[in-house]
């Protein structure tokens, strides 16, 4: 694919330098001339060397997955969880992960970079504090003790956290009926890999800090590295979708994010979501080479909008499929797909509304909804609760995103 | 400078675009930065550090009398004139400028937690320089307040220190030589602010990088940001350790209870200068606050200057909540440390997104969280 702004290239040499001194903030893409090629792939080079770099990235989406293995496989086998061992793994320490290049980076973890993005947790836009942060790593190591509280093998049941076997799987419920895993999940994908992304590393405050900007234009690399600290920066923000991404086998393996761009973009009611997303990553990603900000920028916002669509739908859908699931096993067949849904709750807090450095959905109307799930008493047993209420959170994410909740509750082909 | 450069041959053209940054003497806002440095140094800098000597004199003093006939009346007359001199200092450790930044004075006056068993070496030893960077944290206020607060857990075994010892005249040479070096240190700043310093200071009245007003912006904002709400409250609260407290990195452990104390000084230090407000005064001059009325700088409908003024406000009335000690509110309701630190963070946003930019003056350091 051939990219270009547009061009000047016609005009008289000098006008078109005047110009660009004219003003020197806001430089933007109407006055210069850009002619660059955005590749058909995430592939971007410099003197015959790869200058793509997320492996951090990559490191933190393989933790949390397996993360979510070790509690997966503790219900499967109807041992008793360790929480120690997840919180140890929450912070990296103490070699826990079966994945010993994990355990290697030790530098690495996820608990630092939760709640942790420039905008909202240094910046404290869209209403973040340390208090919040705080409040949600906590939150985090409470899923590790509900884990733990529910394994062994008892039953679960209204106000007892234990096993329900759903199927062919185990699952691990709080005596809320929150699948703690579930939580633990989806909730981390908002609160670390959403907010590093759209809070963070698509942050003009974080992109164009110090001189940022200056070196990225003269091409001044980081040092030992062949990427300047911008081109990195945009990287990182890549990773946290794509980053545990396996293209290599015969069936793809895609993982949390970047798995759910795709579930949503199966629904034709998304268009081509994946697609967009892609292509605004590559293409941000060759402006920022090309020294093109102005077409970075708008990438940004793209990204911004697109990627908080996600959350948004699987939150719906799971309500609603949760919602058909209510009458059956006292409703712990719902809790699961429920639980899943609280887990994007949550992540919607991290979304990023272009221009607004603000969420979509705020910190108040995001706990209410959260509360409002286990609300009812033993939480989500409740069923006629939850059967009264769900309808109307489903309806209030769906209209503040700016879709239906039939678009997201059906996936048409 | 943030223009890209398409072409080549229009060197001059390229010599008018590239002047924005440079060694001008003129700040192009039209801001009167040399009443505005002539403010900071004869009504806030110079006093605060002439007040600043006046206190460590005194403490030398009790000192002197303390180590020349050891008791509890004489450790309870030095803890005082510490805590005075520790007060005192809080108003100038934002001053790191010139022979304050040549000897590293906030290093080697207040780096804590102290090294209380690199102190007990020193002393054995008898043979130390505290002008080596590995000296650091064996020395100034923290390392003087292990040597009259932390020795012992009460008053008498303290004063053994000082006069059954074997090796009590190692001790009494040790806090002399504390004492000693804070004095000798300020001396140093005040003589060369009453020297040569202060029309040099005054003089570099430009919007260069090393021009005193960015200079001295960029001390402020980072005193506050990493002195005040980091040492202070952030860090022993757990803010930067993944919620790791630790009650032994407060300021002053040892005595303990004056951490909210000197929390308080340095906070009001901070509001005093961004005011511009005299020494021991109400008297107020140029300052940031006017320099950002005269830019006019306004924030959702109101003048920036009053949002962080209104902040402060906020900052003060949620530090009143925490304890006299913090090691202890940390174990009690590590909650309002955070909430503190929280209220703190806000002007630090307000300096470095609106009042930095407003002034055109570019943030020298940088805080560094990549991956």
């Amino acid at each position: 694919m051939k990219f270009k702004n547009v061009l000047l290239a016609s005009l008289p040499v000098a006008a078109l330098f005047s110009v660009s001194c004219s003003n020197d903030d806001n430089n933007t893409s109407q006055e210069q001339v850009f002619n660059y090629t955005v590749p058909t792939t995430y592939a971007f080079e410099r003197s015959g060397e790869s200058t793509v770099d997320y492996a951090g990235q990559t490191n933190r989406v393989l933790m949390l997955d397996e993360m979510g293995t070790e509690i997966k496989n503790k219900a499967a086998a109807g041992t008793v969880l360790d929480a120690a061992k997840l919180s140890d793994m929450y912070n990296n320490v103490n070699s826990q992960f079966s994945n010993v290049a994990l355990n290697t980076a030790t530098d690495k973890q996820l608990k630092n970079k939760t709640a942790a993005s420039r905008d909202f947790f240094v910046n404290f836009n869209g209403g973040a504090t340390i208090a919040e942060q705080t409040a949600v790593r906590n939150l985090f190591q409470a899923q590790f003790d509900n884990a733990a509280a529910a394994s062994g093998g008892e039953v679960a049941a209204a106000g007892v956290a234990g096993t329900y076997i759903d199927g062919n799987s185990k699952r691990l419920f709080a005596a809320n009926g929150l699948e703690p895993q579930q939580v633990l999940l989806k909730g981390m994908m908002g609160a670390c890999f959403m907010d590093q992304i759209v809070n963070n590393y698509l942050s003009k405050n974080v992109l164009d800090e110090g001189s940022n900007r200056e070196n990225n234009t003269n091409k001044v690399l980081e040092e030992g590295k062949n990427y300047t600290k911008m081109e990195h920066l945009w990287d990182e923000a890549y990773g946290y979708i794509y980053g545990g991404d396996d293209l290599t086998g015969t069936s793809p393996v895609l993982k949390f994010w970047s798995s759910y761009i795709k579930q949503v973009d199966d629904d034709s009611d998304f268009g081509s979501l994946r697609e967009d997303i892609e292509l605004a990553f590559r293409k941000g990603r060759a402006a920022i080479t090309a020294g093109d900000y102005a077409t970075r920028d708008t990438q940004i916002a793209i990204i911004k909008k697109k990627i908080a669509l996600v959350p948004a739908v699987r939150a719906v859908f799971y309500l609603k499929e949760g919602k058909g699931k209510l009458a059956t096993d006292s409703g712990a067949k719902a809790f699961h797909a429920l639980s899943e849904g609280y887990g994007f709750i949550m992540s919607l807090r991290y979304t990023n509304r272009p221009g607004t450095n603000s969420p979509y959905m705020t910190k108040a109307e995001v706990d209410a909804i959260l509360s409002g799930l286990t609300a009812g008493t033993n939480g989500l047993w409740d069923v006629d609760y939850l059967n009264d209420h769900i309808d109307g959170w489903a309806e209030q994410i769906a209209t503040r995103f700016g879709f239906t909740v039939a678009q997201a509750e059906t996936v048409t082909p | 400078m943030k223009k890209i450069l398409l072409l080549i041959g229009f060197t001059a053209f390229f010599a008018a675009c590239s002047s924005d940054n440079g060694g001008s003497d003129s700040s192009g806002d039209g801001y009167d930065r040399t009443a505005l440095l002539t403010n900071w140094a004869d009504n806030l800098i110079i006093p605060s550090f002439e007040n600043y000597q006046i206190k460590v004199a005194a403490l030398q003093t009790k000192v002197g009398d303390f180590t020349a006939a050891p008791s509890e009346t004489g450790l309870g007359e030095v803890r005082t004139a510490w805590i005075d001199a520790y007060k005192a200092f809080q108003y100038v450790s934002q001053y790191e400028i010139g022979k304050a930044e040549q000897i590293k004075f906030v290093s080697c006056t207040n780096a804590y937690p102290t090294n209380a068993t690199g102190i007990e070496t020193n002393i054995a030893s008898g043979t130390y320089n505290f002008s080596l960077l590995s000296q650091l944290d064996k020395q100034g206020f923290p390392a003087i307040d292990y040597m009259v607060n932390g020795l012992a857990d009460d008053d008498a075994s303290i004063v053994a220190f000082y006069t059954s010892n074997s090796n009590a005249a190692g001790y009494k040479l040790y806090l002399t030589n504390l004492t000693a070096r804070l004095k000798t240190n300020v001396d140093l700043i005040v003589n060369d602010w009453n020297g040569n310093y202060r029309a040099a200071f005054i003089g570099s009245n430009g919007n260069s990088a090393s021009s005193s007003v960015n200079r001295m912006v960029n001390l402020f904002v980072k005193n506050y940001e990493t002195y005040v709400r980091s040492g202070k409250v952030g860090l022993p609260a757990g803010v930067f350790s993944e919620g790791i407290t630790f009650t032994n990195k407060v300021e002053a452990y040892y005595k303990n209870d004056i951490s909210k104390i000197l929390l308080n000084e340095g906070v009001k230090a901070t509001q005093d200068f961004f005011n511009g407000k005299y020494f021991n005064s109400e008297v107020t001059g140029p300052s940031l606050k006017t320099y950002l009325d005269y830019l006019n700088v306004v924030k959702d409908g109101q003048r920036l200057s009053t949002i962080i003024n209104n902040q402060y406000t906020t900052i003060n009335s949620t530090n009143a909540l925490l304890g006299d000690s913090f090691s202890e509110q940390i174990l009690i309701d590590n909650g309002k440390m955070i909430a503190s630190f929280d209220q703190m963070q806000w002007n630090v946003v307000y300096f470095k997104l609106d009042m930095i930019p407003a002034m055109k003056i570019v943030i020298d350091y940088v805080d560094n969280d990549g991956d």
